[in-house]
């Protein structure tokens, strides 16, 4: 704000002065040219008078000669009164005269001349004035010689009064020409320092509109500044307030009461009003600031709480500042601030760093931990920056390649100085992968150790963006040279396997197959013996025969089996919609004749259509219900129950899949002879039989095939029992 | 010229089984007349002779050697000449695939060998009293396996 705000004031003053004076210079001027110029018109006037006066008295003496020459020419006395009467006239006129001329010395001097030729003059006509003197006028020569000195007295009267109006015109032309130079000058003067004036005033309204405006301004940016406080208050939760210590009046802001909880002005602002706002255990600290804020000039923030109106606990800080003199009264101002967020925020700061320092404390466990891992699992890592295409290798990285932790500076030029020749391409060509931003392969590399020693060495590497937008690779890379001849031997014993099995089927389908043609024959010998030649066999033959016939019959079997066996090992993986009604229906059919021989009791859900090999799903159907007739219990009817649900892994414990996917499960439980859960595993293993071969037919190949056929399917098979009790043969087949 | 007899040759590399075959048609109350043939190639040759006698039906086993069952049929049924010759597979086998392949190749009919003689007789007979013509017009894969 500026200072001179009141000088403005001090100006007006001036100027208003200064016009004053001019005003009275004016009236002062005017009024003398006024008054001279009246005194210029009087003594034009007096002269006016005074040539008037001066004829008169030259008539009054020319009608004096009159009157005389009438009276000397008839002698008849009735000329003397005239005569007489101008005497008078020219004794008064002589009077006004003198006293018209009594301020000029120089017409006086004339006057008094002028009087003594004029006395002379009537001397001698009184001389004759006397009607007894008129006789005498026969004295001729002396009347002669008087009249004409008295017509010369005459002229010179003429004369003189002719110097005295001559003098008096001069007069008048001198005043004449004075007057007109102060008319002329007058309004000059006057119309002159009018206008200064007038300009004056108009620059004092120019001024003072000037200073009007500035003042409008200035009161604005007050205005301004009022609201701006107001408002910063309220946006960072302070109140300010006065404490008059002469008059015991305080004063809030509005925002005081507001971070009071309270409408503005809604209490009387007194001390003992905000002490009961004031939290019980802190009412000393105020009372404390209350006396020392008379006392000292300046008061130390000091926090305390005070409890809102609705009830919130709030911190305060308060500071105020004592004023004497400068507010003309012993004022204390101060600024309360509600510093909860505050005091909140820090709070929240400190345990953000606690915090941080827990998870650098993590970090470093982590950080340490995975130093072991790597050395544990021979691996190191590094990262390659963009911005200055610098790597950083981690220490294990250097004692893969067999040197110290950091021994020498990793650049793609020396990591290559180790890579075996034949690998270089491979390297070379990820890094310019990895530096033109595309994907990074995985990289299988020789590296020649510093021992000389060959080492293969993985790399996987990936691009990684930090929290500070820095653009970096981090990769991993791992001496797998183990690993490498491992999974060699690995792939060539699969290879061999593999071999081994298609020449184990092979011999399987063409032995099963090849050994039907004897057994064939055997068998068919054997019904010739039994039709032909059974009556000549004795007792003994007939039983060898019997038994003969048994056992060809059981390798039959067998070799069904196998060949049974052999053909789901083939893995047919054509999978199409099956539909396991159908699929049931059919080995329902299948095994009618059995079933109608037990008479069993055979109950079913509604099935689904699954994906499939048709023909695999019906013989694990068929196999699985023959399984229960066969080891159903000889006292009881056999009761076959087929249930069907679609469940989701995670709720299937046996399953150990805690995945959502979906399943058809499938379950055949019977009432049979059961079995011992421990050997619910073994069931499955081909040739595997826990009953002898006279109590129950049976080759152990059934349930194997079942396995098979459920896992190519991608499912499970499982069985639980409890001997007596009866089997359940629960399936699992993955839906689509 | 009326023939009174039904004309059978049999194609077998296995003496055993030539010899229930014979027996059988032999223990048979048809009146048959059964030639055996030790291989494809014999079989053929016979067929080829201008003054052989074609037979009705032509038994032949899948498993021989010098030509077996399969070129055989491949063989026979290249010549429009045995059109009208019925062909029953006899086989030990009963795979999925060679029933396949003799029913695409154009066999009439698949046996499968028994273990037994007097289930031998029944297919055989089965075989010899079929209406062939009538066979024939409804073949398809599954009348083709013969199951008794």
């Amino acid at each position: 704000m500026r200072k001179n705000k009141f000088k403005s004031s001090k100006f007006h003053k001036i100027i208003f002065t200064i016009s004053l004076f001019v005003v009275l210079f004016i009236g002062a001027i005017t009024y003398k040219h006024i008054d001279d110029v009246s005194t210029s018109s009087k003594q034009i006037m007096h002269t006016y008078e005074v040539n008037l006066e001066l004829e008169r008295l030259f008539s009054y003496i020319k009608d004096s000669e009159n009157s005389m020459r009438g009276f000397l020419i008839t002698n008849e006395s009735i000329y003397l009164n005239p005569y007489y009467t101008a005497n008078s006239n020219i004794n008064q006129s002589f009077s006004t005269l003198k006293k018209l001329t009594s301020d000029n010395k120089k017409q006086q001097k004339n006057l008094n001349e002028l009087y003594e030729i004029i006395k002379k003059r009537l001397d001698y006509n009184g001389q004759y004035s006397d009607p007894d003197v008129s006789k005498h006028i026969e004295d001729t020569k002396k009347f002669k010689k008087d009249f004409f000195k008295s017509s010369k007295l005459l002229v010179a009267i003429r004369n003189k009064i002719n110097e005295m109006a001559d003098l008096e015109s001069s007069y008048l032309k001198k005043r004449n020409s004075l007057y007109n130079e102060q008319i002329s000058f007058t309004p000059v003067l006057t119309l002159s320092i009018l206008f200064i004036t007038i300009l004056l005033i108009v620059y004092s309204y120019y001024k003072t509109n000037k200073d009007l405006e500035r003042l409008k301004e200035i009161n604005n940016s007050l205005n301004k500044s009022i609201f701006l406080n107001s408002q910063a208050e309220i946006l960072s939760s302070f109140g300010t307030w006065e404490w008059n210590l002469i008059t015991h009046v305080t004063t809030y802001s509005d925002n005081f009461y507001r971070i009071l909880g309270y409408e503005p002005h809604s209490f009387p602002s007194t001390n003992d009003n905000f002490l009961t706002f004031v939290h019980p255990e802190d009412k000393e600290i105020v009372l404390e600031i209350m006396s020392k804020v008379v006392k000292e000039e300046n008061l130390p923030p000091s926090t305390f709480r005070i409890i809102r109106s609705d009830g919130e606990i709030r911190f305060f800080r308060a500071t105020g500042k004592l004023f004497d003199e400068k507010l003309k009264s012993k004022t204390v101002l101060g600024v309360t601030h509600d510093i909860t967020d505050e005091i909140n925020n820090n709070l929240l700061l400190k345990k953000n760093i606690e915090d941080l320092k827990k998870v650098n404390n993590e970090l470093e466990i982590f950080d340490e931990s995975s130093k072991q891992a790597e050395i544990l699992g021979n691996y190191g890592s590094w990262v390659l920056n963009f911005e200055n295409n610098k790597f950083i290798y981690s220490d294990n990285n250097f004692r893969l390649m067999g040197y110290e932790p950091q021994s020498f500076e990793p650049t793609i030029e020396n990591l290559l100085l180790h890579v075996h020749e034949e690998d270089k391409e491979i390297v070379i060509e990820a890094n310019e992968a990895a530096l033109s931003n595309d994907e990074i392969p995985t990289m299988n590399y020789r590296i020649i150790r510093k021992d000389g020693e060959v080492r293969r060495f993985k790399t996987v590497a990936k691009s990684f963006i930090d929290l500070s937008g820095e653009e970096s690779i981090i990769g991993t890379t791992q001496d797998v040279t183990e690993d490498y001849y491992k999974s060699k031997l690995l792939k060539e014993r699969n290879l061999e396997l593999e071999q081994n099995i298609k020449e184990l089927n092979e011999f399987n389908h063409v032995a099963s197959h090849d050994l039907q043609e004897p057994l064939r024959k055997i068998q068919t010998f054997i019904s010739r013996l039994n039709d032909k030649e059974k009556e000549n066999l004795s007792d003994f033959g007939k039983d060898y025969l019997s038994r003969i016939q048994r056992a060809s019959d059981r390798m039959r079997i067998l070799i069904n089996d196998l060949l049974q066996y052999s053909r789901t090992n083939r893995g047919d993986k054509n999978f199409n919609n099956v539909d396991l009604n159908e699929v049931l229906a059919n080995s329902l059919l299948e095994l009618s004749q059995n079933i109608e021989d037990r008479k069993a009791n055979i109950q079913y859900d509604s099935l689904q259509v699954i994906k499939g090999v048709e023909f695999q799903m019906q013989q694990l159907f068929t196999n699985l219900i023959s399984n229960s007739l066969k080891y159903s219990k000889e006292n009881e009817v056999p009761k076959i129950v087929i249930k069907y649900k679609k469940v989701k892994a995670k709720n299937e414990a046996i399953l150990k899949d805690n995945s959502n996917r979906v399943y058809h499960r499938i379950r055949f439980k019977d009432n049979g002879i059961g079995f011992e859960q421990e050997n619910a595993e073994k069931i499955f293993l081909l040739f595997n039989r826990l009953h002898g071969k006279t109590e129950y037919q049976g080759t152990g190949v059934g349930l194997a095939i079942c396995k098979k056929i459920v896992e190519n399917h991608n499912g499970y098979i499982f069985a639980s029992s409890e001997p007596n009790k009866g089997s359940i043969f629960t399936i699992y087949i993955p839906k689509s | 010229m009326q023939k009174d007899y039904i004309l059978i040759t049999l194609a077998d590399d296995d003496e055993d089984d030539r010899l229930f075959f014979t027996d059988a048609f032999d223990e048979l109350k048809i009146n048959t007349v059964v030639n055996t043939f030790k291989d494809g190639r014999e079989l053929l040759d016979f067929l080829h002779h201008p003054e052989s006698v074609l037979p009705n039906i032509i038994f032949l086993d899948l498993n021989m050697p010098i030509l077996n069952g399969i070129d055989c049929l491949k063989e026979i049924k290249k010549s429009d000449k045995f059109n009208d010759i019925a062909i029953a597979i006899y086989s030990t086998s009963s795979s999925d695939q060679d029933v396949e392949n003799t029913f695409v190749l154009g066999a009439n009919i698949y046996i499968k060998k028994p273990s037994d003689f007097n289930t031998l007789k029944k297919v055989l007979s089965e075989v010899v009293t079929i209406n062939w013509q009538y066979h024939t017009s409804g073949l398809n894969k599954d009348n083709f396996l013969l199951r008794l």
